[in-house]
């Protein structure tokens, strides 16, 4: 179950930049960032295996910031640039904590 | 304070390599199982698998040396040597020299070049790494030896996976399942 603790930190992560972001509903920001993570992390993980080099992991990750802004604004109905800025700073935030840990 | 300051020197320089020997973080390594299939085909041969440290089968580089089993299973070796099979007359085998092959290299280097004996493996994979996450449990390598070829990569590869393969296939389908009617809900309204 080695995936299960960073999986739980990046929901919580991400939930907080949703959270500072929006300031309101935060029982739906904590569900859309569950939702969010748990589509994106299984398969960041999935591809991550087949190739472990640092190249694959930027990547995969740039592929996770493109999914989850047009998640993010389809959930949060908000617009793109704002969305795109969401996406960054919660995938930035993640990925350095992944780096940490 | 100048004898501190090289030990320190030397501790700093000598951490990289000591590390370089451990298993890096957020990984574990995987067990691989090496087999020749066709070896009742080869009655009056034996075969050895030999390491070499680096990538070449050079007699200096050697760290070991092992019989292949009857049943075709062929044994790995230290993670940053190479390993290659070799073909051997029965009678020119001997298990002794194999046996203490890890406490004298000399005796096996000298024993390994007297040999008349037929590269049949070479470079075989023994030793990987995955992420912790891996959904790999264990690599099954089949080889089907030939001696007119030098053979590098498996006649036939199976990959035994963990029940984590269905958690990464099942879990993102029901996640976006349930963001599209969310997201169908909301723009109906």
């Amino acid at each position: 179950m080695n995936f299960v603790f960073p999986l739980i930190i990046t929901i919580c992560l991400e939930y907080l930049v949703y959270v500072i972001a929006f300031r309101k509903r935060y029982l739906e920001l904590l569900n859309y960032s569950i939702l969010i993570n748990t589509f994106t992390n299984p398969l960041a993980n999935l591809f991550y295996e087949f190739n472990t080099s640092l190249l694959n992991f930027l990547i995969i990750e740039f592929f996770v910031f493109f999914l989850e802004t047009f998640l993010i604004m389809g959930l949060m109905n908000i617009n793109y640039k704002k969305a795109i800025l969401i996406s960054l700073i919660a995938n930035i935030t993640s990925t350095l904590i992944f780096f940490i840990i | 304070m100048k004898n501190i300051l090289i030990l320190l020197i030397l501790v700093s320089l000598t951490l990289p390599f000591v590390n370089a020997d451990l298993i890096n973080p957020g990984f574990h390594s995987l067990n691989i199982n090496n087999k020749i299939t066709n070896i009742a085909d080869f009655p009056d041969y034996s075969f050895i698998s030999v390491c070499y440290l680096g990538i070449e089968n050079n007699s200096n580089n050697i760290c070991g040396a092992s019989k292949v089993e009857d049943d075709g299973t062929i044994y790995g070796c230290y993670k940053f040597a190479s390993l290659y099979v070799y073909a051997v007359k029965k009678s020119d085998l001997d298990n002794e020299i194999l046996k203490d092959s890890l406490k004298n290299f000399d005796r096996l280097s000298l024993y390994l070049d007297s040999l008349n004996k037929t590269l049949v493996l070479e470079n075989l994979e023994h030793y990987k790494q995955v992420p912790v996450s891996s959904t790999q449990k264990e690599i099954n390598n089949d080889y089907t030896v030939d001696f007119a070829k030098v053979k590098t990569t498996p006649d036939k590869r199976e990959i035994s996976r963990n029940n984590l393969i269905y958690y990464y296939i099942c879990v993102p389908i029901i996640a976006l399942v349930i963001i599209a009617i969310i997201i169908i809900r909301k723009y109906r309204r």
